[in-house]
């Protein structure tokens, strides 16, 4: 039996089609073709799946599909606007926060909601926010440098959008 | 790594849901924020038939205050711990413990009611529930009932719920403006489940003589552990380091703790113990900051 | 000197699409009409396989295909011996060995198929220790082993189960320990870890019509894939292509086919293209991890304190097929690093690989390195106590000079490796006082021979003025890419955003890949050969174009200028002219270097740590690494390999094993298997001994392997300085210790 929902992903609605059982990571990457998220650990504990629902990271590996319906969710392909990058994406590029890639969509994505809430965190609180996600090639130095450019650009900016 | 087939619904009043769990009985089973349930899912080592999905119960999210005890809805989000200013001020135990609860993914979707009724034998909210004597307020379409914390975790992973019973509330009380507390953990890694983990809340008199202890620890046994005889050893005294080893020893002697990947039951022994005299201290400095601020 | 594009801290590449989801994996590989792959494994470490019962399976909705040992080919696979069936035939060796494979339209109802296969085993004895599968009357896991395709005749061993022995010799043992007045025997193990790349192993088969193979696979090597897969497929290599997908971390464990032969078969089968993805618990039970080592070292000294003898025996569990050991003599080079830093006059080691009823295992970074590095280090500091003498001393007195020959390697020269300990040292807080009880210092130093291999690439003048760099090298993370762009860049005097970087794998017959630490050095110096060879092409032909002499032409500010004149053409006018008018601008280069550069790489590193006493945790208060280096190509590359070796050797040291219990791992999941979190670092500071006297392009040296080495070492060194206790096994776990800590103050609590 499959069940019809309707989710808002990217700023984009659709209606998709899935049984019970789909999760949200399969609907995104093989429903919708946004293979931008990835899995890596399929336990909720590595954090490559990372979406954001209603503006919260959540694991979209431990949501089933059903969850997503009548929400919004923004998938690392929604960060970036036109042929602008976010902040966080340019940051991650400038100050070496990645290396193979594979963490990084999940990566941006929770590092996007951090600098949303808190536009100036501490290390620590960079840390603690950031735990659940794992990456093995930079051993994180980079990961936090990365988090505390965009703050910083973000600051130096003010209030306008322009310019990274 | 994929959940099995099963079917599914969505109630939106809890009624709804309780319908659904007295018609499919023991096949169904209740998914909240899904952080326990979907991993046994994926790695297909729970194959329930029916699953209640109860995200879209509206009425079950709530924290409200009535009478010096806080009222927490079952599908409160954990996060939710971290940013109500009500628990911050009536309980704060749960506030500061909230971030030992997996990592921020977990937390904004994970539930206080799905932990409780998941019953980790290592989970924080069972040891907070058990050291507070929080109380469970439980539906089924027959009634309603309400269970202690301590009567309510029947061993691993097991609670008293009938299959057709759900948790709508858990009603923790509020800790005394002087009241100082603690949660301490030993991890294998940072922001892991803890091996062993110990929850405490101390009371304090004006003359900083201990007017009560409350002790739960998390690791070292099929549900919280807690005894009434080794809180009473604090009851009217002073707090020592020489009483405190004895507590110590004597939490250690009474655990009766796993042997698992993660640690021997012998190490759980004597964690529990080192825990509980970390914990005991940390509330009793903070209890009498506390006292200091009220003079 | 100074350059213009070599130096820079530049970010990627492939920063763009790697930030905006838009890079492709393999597992992101989506067809028209793709169908999912899914294994059946074995339950049992050894047993016969009696039958297997897959008509149930068959018969489900949406099941396209079953395929057992008899549907396939009967040929074997490996890196380099072929060891290992693609689906188990007669018997399994290993839980968590292929044995059925399923093909369906969604992979979770291929999921569900594997529980209706029926197979029966009969128990085999099973063997899962390495000392215990060298004894005589240890079951054989393969008694055919001498007839296997590329089984190393030269280390054939008559000791059973022993698939390959290596022997490296300097000097004369025997008359080394005669030269000693003591001599000094330790053991060490370490055990299986993952590489923890968080990308599973994927493949993709496509079938064209015409017969054409489309493969898609989490492979550092295409090139040696497409070889490989030719062989085990029996088809020609001409007719496979491999397709370059961004690769999610390989640190050595993304060199095999995995699950690409399974992949074409159900292709061929079903005519449809076929997905295989691992679940990460299959990469847990069957990936290809780190060797578990035991190390032998025997040490002899003089009165003086001088090394004049090492000998050493390493084991390494190679689990139930040597599959995943690519080296021509199957078995793990590191072994040779058992004299570490120190000028020895003579050693010997003895490497034996040795089948047991394990997960087969593989390479990760530093293969071998880091658990001989475990075991000399440790050894030092114990050999000192013993002597009286002070660890530092004791090293310095020892250490390698300009000269001195190690094993398996050339006479070195420009050593660095006094200065690199030296500034380490400086760096920590070493020469201080001790500050608190349960406080430890720690020192560890390491040394890294630069790879070897076959390097290829491409280059071509398109007619928009760019230059295309071809290259077979798949980017493993590491920013080769990136590299390349700018060893390219800043040969021919053009600014980065001209040159790009392209991969592909089937213009190159042969090709090392990536690996050993070997990009910058041997893909460095092809790229940089090319794009000499490239202007000099250029020059021809803009002089042509210019009607002049090539002697009257200079390349200046992006263009080719006629000196005695005002004329000049742009790349793109020069693209468009042509190479005699017919073809691009083109130049195609291999380089393949066999013997390995006389100047080599140290790292050393201490780490400063606080045992717990009740709890026996350990906690990293402050780590300094020192690197000698040459000149930087990428400052920001280059940083992110240290830091991210070092974290890996940090958990290594305290936190990560893959745990088993007679064959069976137990921890099958990322939350079992501990990967260190960003709360798990340690502060770090990272001393750079800067000279420009590297073998590669620029002088620039290999980083790569380099900061994951000494760690485990240094902090078990430290654990024994903080609270004396001496640790021969890894991980140092706070369990570990707290047992270690009682049995120290005798059984008190």
């Amino acid at each position: 039996m499959t069940y019809t929902i309707r989710l808002n992903v990217n700023g984009k609605e659709h209606t998709v089609e899935v049984p019970s059982r789909r999760l949200l990571i399969d609907c995104l990457r093989y429903d919708l073709g946004l293979t931008g998220t990835k899995e890596g650990c399929s336990v909720g504990v590595c954090g490559a799946c990372t979406v954001l629902m209603d503006g919260k990271p959540i694991s979209s590996c431990l949501a089933l599909a059903l969850f997503a319906d009548g929400k919004e969710i923004v998938t690392v392909e929604g960060l970036a606007r036109e042929d602008r990058l976010d902040r966080v994406q340019q940051a991650f590029i400038d100050y070496g926060g990645f290396q193979c890639g594979i963490c990084t969509p999940g990566m941006v994505v929770t590092a996007k909601a951090l600098l949303d809430e808190n536009p100036d965190p501490s290390v620590d609180e960079i840390k603690e926010w950031m735990m659940g996600n794992l990456c093995r090639c930079t051993g994180y130095y980079k990961v936090i440098e990365s988090i505390q450019g965009a703050a910083r650009r973000k600051r130096q900016a003010g209030d306008s959008d322009e310019g990274l | 790594m994929k959940p099995p087939k099963f079917d599914y619904f969505d109630p939106t009043t809890v009624e709804e849901a309780l319908d659904l769990l007295k018609e499919y009985g023991e096949d169904a089973k209740i998914l909240a924020g899904g952080q326990s349930l979907v991993p046994l899912l994926n790695f297909r080592l729970a194959r329930p038939q029916v699953l209640v999905d109860i995200n879209r119960i509206k009425d079950l999210d709530y924290v409200r205050e009535n009478n010096g005890t806080l009222a927490i809805g079952a599908m409160t989000r954990q996060r939710t711990l971290e940013t109500s200013e009500i628990i911050r001020s009536k309980c704060g135990l749960l506030t500061d413990a909230a971030e030992l609860i997996g990592h921020p993914q977990i937390r904004n979707r994970g539930t206080v009611g799905g932990s409780l009724v998941h019953a980790d034998p290592t989970a924080e909210l069972a040891a907070i529930a058990k050291a507070l004597d929080a109380q469970m307020k439980i539906r089924s379409s027959e009634g309603e009932r309400t269970v202690a914390a301590k009567d309510f975790f029947v061993t691993v992973m097991t609670t008293v719920l009938e299959p057709s019973e759900m948790l709508v509330e858990v009603e923790f009380p509020a800790l005394a403006p002087s009241a100082g507390w603690a949660f301490e953990e030993f991890v294998l890694r940072h922001g892991d489940f803890a091996v062993v983990g110990v929850t405490t809340v101390v009371t304090l008199d004006a003359k900083q003589t201990c007017t009560e202890l409350r002790l739960a620890a998390i690791g070292v046994d099929e549900t919280p552990f807690r005894d009434p005889e080794i809180e009473g050893l604090l009851q009217g005294q002073k707090i020592t380091d020489s009483l405190l080893d004895e507590l110590a020893a004597r939490v250690s002697e009474k655990v009766d703790p796993f042997t698992d990947l993660h640690a021997t039951a012998e190490q759980r022994k004597h964690l529990a113990g080192v825990l509980a005299k970390k914990a005991i201290k940390k509330a009793e400095e903070a209890a009498i900051l506390n006292l200091k601020k009220e003079s | 000197m100074s350059y213009g594009k070599i130096g820079q801290p530049l970010g990627r590449v492939e920063g763009p699409a790697k930030v905006t989801g838009e890079a492709k994996y393999t597992a992101d590989v989506l067809l028209p009409g793709m169908i999912w792959g899914k294994v059946l494994r074995s339950p049992l470490p050894h047993a016969k396989i009696v039958s297997i019962d897959t008509r149930e399976a068959e018969q489900m909705p949406g099941i396209l295909a079953v395929l057992t040992a008899k549907d396939l080919p009967d040929l074997l696979i490996g890196r380099r011996v072929y060891d290992m069936p693609v689906l188990a035939k007669d018997q399994v060796r290993f839980i968590g060995e292929k044995v059925v494979v399923v093909a369906a339209e969604d992979p979770d109802v291929a999921e569900d198929a594997l529980a209706y296969i029926d197979v029966e085993y009969e128990d085999m004895p099973a063997v899962f220790d390495a000392h215990e599968a060298m004894k005589p009357e240890a079951p054989l896991l393969h008694p055919d082993y001498r007839s296997y395709a590329h089984a190393p005749e030269k280390f054939f061993s008559d000791i059973p189960n022993v698939h390959s022995h290596v022997t490296w010799e300097l000097g004369d043992i025997e008359k080394g320990f005669a030269l000693a007045k003591q001599v000094f025997e330790h053991t060490f193990n370490t055990p299986a870890v993952h590489q923890g790349y968080i990308e599973p192993h994927a493949s993709v088969v496509a079938i064209d019509p015409d017969g054409r193979v489309n493969v898609w696979i989490s492979n550092k090597m295409p090139v040696r894939a497409r070889e490989l897969l030719a062989d085990v497929v029996e088809i020609p290599q001409e007719r496979i292509v491999v397709h370059l997908a961004q690769i999610g971390a390989d640190f050595g464990g993304k060199g095999s086919l995995m699950d690409a032969p399974l992949c074409y078969h159900l292709a061929k089968r079903t005519g449809r293209p076929v997905k295989m993805v691992m679940t990460y618990t299959e990469e847990l039970m069957a990936g290809n991890p780190r060797h578990p080592t035991s190390v032998f070292l025997r040490t002899g000294v003089t009165e003086k304190g001088q090394i004049v003898a090492r000998q050493a025996k390493v084991v390494f569990d190679s689990g139930a097929y040597a599959a995943f050991k690519p080296v021509p003599f199957v078995n793990i080079p590191g072994a040779k690093d058992a004299a570490g830093v120190y000028g020895t006059p003579h050693i010997r080691i003895d490497a034996y690989s040795v089948y047991t009823n394990c997960v087969p295992s593989g390479h990760f970074r530093a293969p071998g390195d880091l658990q001989v590095n475990f075991a000399v280090e440790s050894s030092m500091d114990m050999i000192a106590e013993d002597l009286g003498l002070d660890r530092l001393e004791f090293r310095k007195q020892n250490l390698l000079k300009d000269g001195d020959w190690v094993p398996g390697g050339p006479q070195l020269e420009e050593v660095r490796v006094a200065e690199t300990l030296a500034a380490a040292v400086k760096a920590s807080s070493w020469n201080q006082p001790k500050s608190q009880p349960n406080r430890g210092l720690g020192l560890a130093v390491s040394h890294r021979l630069i790879g070897t291999g076959e390097a290829n690439t491409q280059l071509t003048l398109k007619e928009d003025g760019t230059i295309q760099v071809l290259t077979p090298v798949p980017e493993v993370g590491t920013g080769a890419h990136t590299i390349l762009q700018q060893i390219v860049a800043e040969t021919l005097f053009l600014p980065l955003d001209q040159i790009r970087v392209e991969t592909a794998s089937d213009i190159f017959k042969t090709d090392s890949g990536s690996g050993a630490s070997r990009v910058t050095y041997v893909g460095g110096q092809v790229v940089q050969q090319a794009a000499g060879e490239l202007m000099k092409l250029i020059l021809a032909v803009g002089a042509k174009g210019l009607g002049c002499a090539e002697n009257e032409v200079v390349f200046e500010g992006g263009r080719v200028v006629h000196s005695d004149s005002d004329g000049s053409l742009s790349l793109a006018e020069v693209a468009k002219i042509g190479g005699d008018g017919k073809s691009a601008l083109r130049v195609k280069k291999s380089l393949n270097l066999s013997e390995g550069p006389p100047v080599t790489t140290f790292t050393a590193q201490v780490v400063e740590l606080e045992v717990d006493p009740e709890t026996g945790q350990i906690k990293l208060l402050d780590v300094v690494t020192a690197h000698d280096v040459g000149t930087i190509i990428n400052p920001l590359g280059h940083q992110g390999q240290i830091e991210g070796g070092l974290l890996q050797g940090v958990g290594f040291g305290l936190i990560e094993e893959l745990r088993m219990e007679d064959g069976q791992v137990s921890t099958l999941n990322l939350g079992d298997y501990k990967l260190p979190n960003i709360r798990d670092i340690p502060p770090l500071t990272t001393v750079l001994v800067e000279e420009e006297v590297g073998p590669a392009p620029f002088h620039g040296k290999a980083i790569g392997e380099s900061s994951i080495t000494p760690t485990g070492a240094a902090i078990a060194n430290a654990v024994y300085d903080a609270v004396g206790v001496r640790f021969h096994d890894l991980p140092i776990t706070a369990e570990k210790v707290y047992w270690a800590l009682r049995q120290q103050s005798g059984g008190k609590g």
